[in-house]
């Protein structure tokens, strides 16, 4: 008893956050040791752009993913879950393509039943979002934050979900840094339209959000994607590349 | 020598001591304002959802409407307020399929307060209201506290003004530490146009508080909703 007393007031001292290999010391009482589990991101990506316009939902996000030293360029961050919802994912790269291959077993899960119909945006929303906060119970998060959006019944949806499982439904949401640098673009975009926003108008707003983001986050890439929903269906353009201008830093 | 050996931790029980460093609560703010009147309850949220300086939703309503006569306002840790009213709606339609009615405003009472503090050692981070309307047609509020500590009260505000507000309330409503108060109950039009001013207040003052007010009046007749914008910055 008191070796395992031991163990575990000797394991105190180590941080489990720590990507460190554990010292020898603590090695050898695993059997005791705190549970590994994810308490920080690897790969993460930069923000996820969303906004409700007048017959639709336009998503944006850069490509690419990095940590501190290194970056994996070209991966695309927005997803067609079907033929009215898409989702944009920011944060943990690993934990994304885990939540990718489950929405993906979902929708075959769905097809397969074979009734007519297809989940709807705020289903699955509400779906993540169950998902996320069970994961933040059990102290073992998706370090995610997730745009849901799409066509719900004929109207525009945007359903937001963090990592902890905070949940909400809004009109215009971005990740990350754009969170502080791109909202009030987009919302003035929006205020100026009297909420109808046109199409060109919202994309305009959306690319403005991100070239200023690839100025002003090292961790953003020139390459972006841009998914739109409208009643016709989802459609994902890209990849393009931010047009800016470097010139100016050198005087 | 003896060699130094630490206590076991008294709230381990000697099980390992878990060190995580995930931090699983956000605090979202929100207020909420609820003052219980002879024949009505009203209840108030503001419709800002934030964290920290960074705004979330201009537009998100705290009151979750239970039944026709009771209302509960939820703020704190968005992702628990979500999900304890999620369960919660579970339990009503439950009752709703195995009685044949729907529950009353004091069993929603201690239903809340046993599903919070069920989660007692790894709470719901939320400040909660009930307000209602009672068996015997009395306007109701019922207070809360995260792990499911609750009580009766004729007036409360909870939530991140609320310890700037319940003051307020204690002097208007309750008409407390005064010489000469006139004690006549407060009427429906008063208490709607009194949560309107403490909103206005509290914007002035506390910048997790703007955008909006929603405001559910509770009566024997149903619900009524009021809504009114406040400063949006």
């Amino acid at each position: 008893m008191a070796l395992m007393r031991d163990a575990i007031f000797h394991s105190e001292g180590f941080d489990p956050s720590s990507q460190m290999s554990p010292c020898a010391e603590t090695r050898n009482q695993s059997l005791v040791a705190p549970r590994q589990r994810t308490q920080e991101p690897t790969y993460m990506s930069g923000s996820v752009i969303g906004l409700c316009y007048e017959n639709g939902v336009l998503l944006a996000a850069d490509m690419g993913a990095t940590t501190r030293f290194t970056r994996i360029p070209h991966q695309p961050r927005i997803l067609k879950i079907n033929e009215n919802t898409m989702i944009g994912v920011s944060g943990d790269f690993a934990d994304f393509q885990y939540l990718e291959k489950i929405i993906e077993a979902k929708m075959i899960d769905e097809e397969r039943k074979n009734e007519g119909f297809q989940m709807k945006p705020r289903s699955l929303y509400v779906y993540l979002s169950r998902l996320l906060y069970q994961r933040r119970n059990n102290f073992n998060p998706l370090w995610t934050n997730i745009i849901v959006t799409g066509m719900q019944d004929g109207k525009p949806f945007m359903g937001v979900v963090d990592m902890i499982g905070t949940a909400f439904e809004t009109n215009l949401y971005s990740t990350g840094f754009g969170n502080y640098l791109g909202m009030g673009v987009m919302r003035e975009a929006v205020e100026k339209h009297d909420g109808k926003l046109p199409l060109q108008a919202a994309v305009e707003a959306l690319q403005s959000v991100l070239r200023v983001l690839y100025y002003r986050n090292t961790a953003a890439f020139p390459d972006y994607q841009i998914g739109n929903c409208t009643a016709s269906g989802v459609k994902i353009e890209g990849p393009m590349r931010i047009d800016s201008e470097w010139e100016i830093a050198k005087h | 020598m003896m060699s130094h050996e630490p206590e076991p931790s008294p709230t381990t029980c000697g099980a390992p001591l878990l060190q995580r460093g995930f931090d699983p609560y956000r605090d979202n703010a929100g207020t909420l304002v609820g003052i219980a009147g002879e024949d009505f309850a009203v209840i108030g949220s503001d419709l800002r959802l934030s964290l920290g300086f960074s705004i979330f939703s201009r537009d998100q309503s705290k009151l979750f409407k239970l039944t026709d006569r009771a209302v509960l306002g939820s703020s704190g840790c968005w992702a628990d307020c979500v999900s304890l009213n999620k369960f919660l709606e579970i339990r009503l339609k439950t009752y709703g399929f195995e009685h044949n009615q729907p529950m009353s405003t004091k069993a929603i009472a201690q239903c809340c307060s046993t599903m919070l503090y069920s989660r007692r050692f790894f709470p719901y981070f939320a400040w909660n209201i009930l307000a209602g309307i009672d068996e015997d047609g009395k306007g109701a509020i019922y207070s809360y506290d995260p792990v499911g500590n609750f009580e009766r009260v004729p007036y409360q505000a909870a939530g991140n003004s609320g310890p700037q507000v319940l003051p307020f309330l204690d002097s208007i409503v309750g008409k407390k530490n005064q010489s000469n108060p006139d004690k006549a109950p407060i009427t429906k039009e008063r208490a709607i146009n009194l949560i309107k001013d403490i909103f206005i207040s509290a914007a002035e003052r506390d910048i997790t508080v703007g955008d909006g007010t929603h405001i559910i009046v509770i009566t024997k007749d149903g619900l009524e909703e009021i809504r009114l914008d406040l400063r949006k910055d």
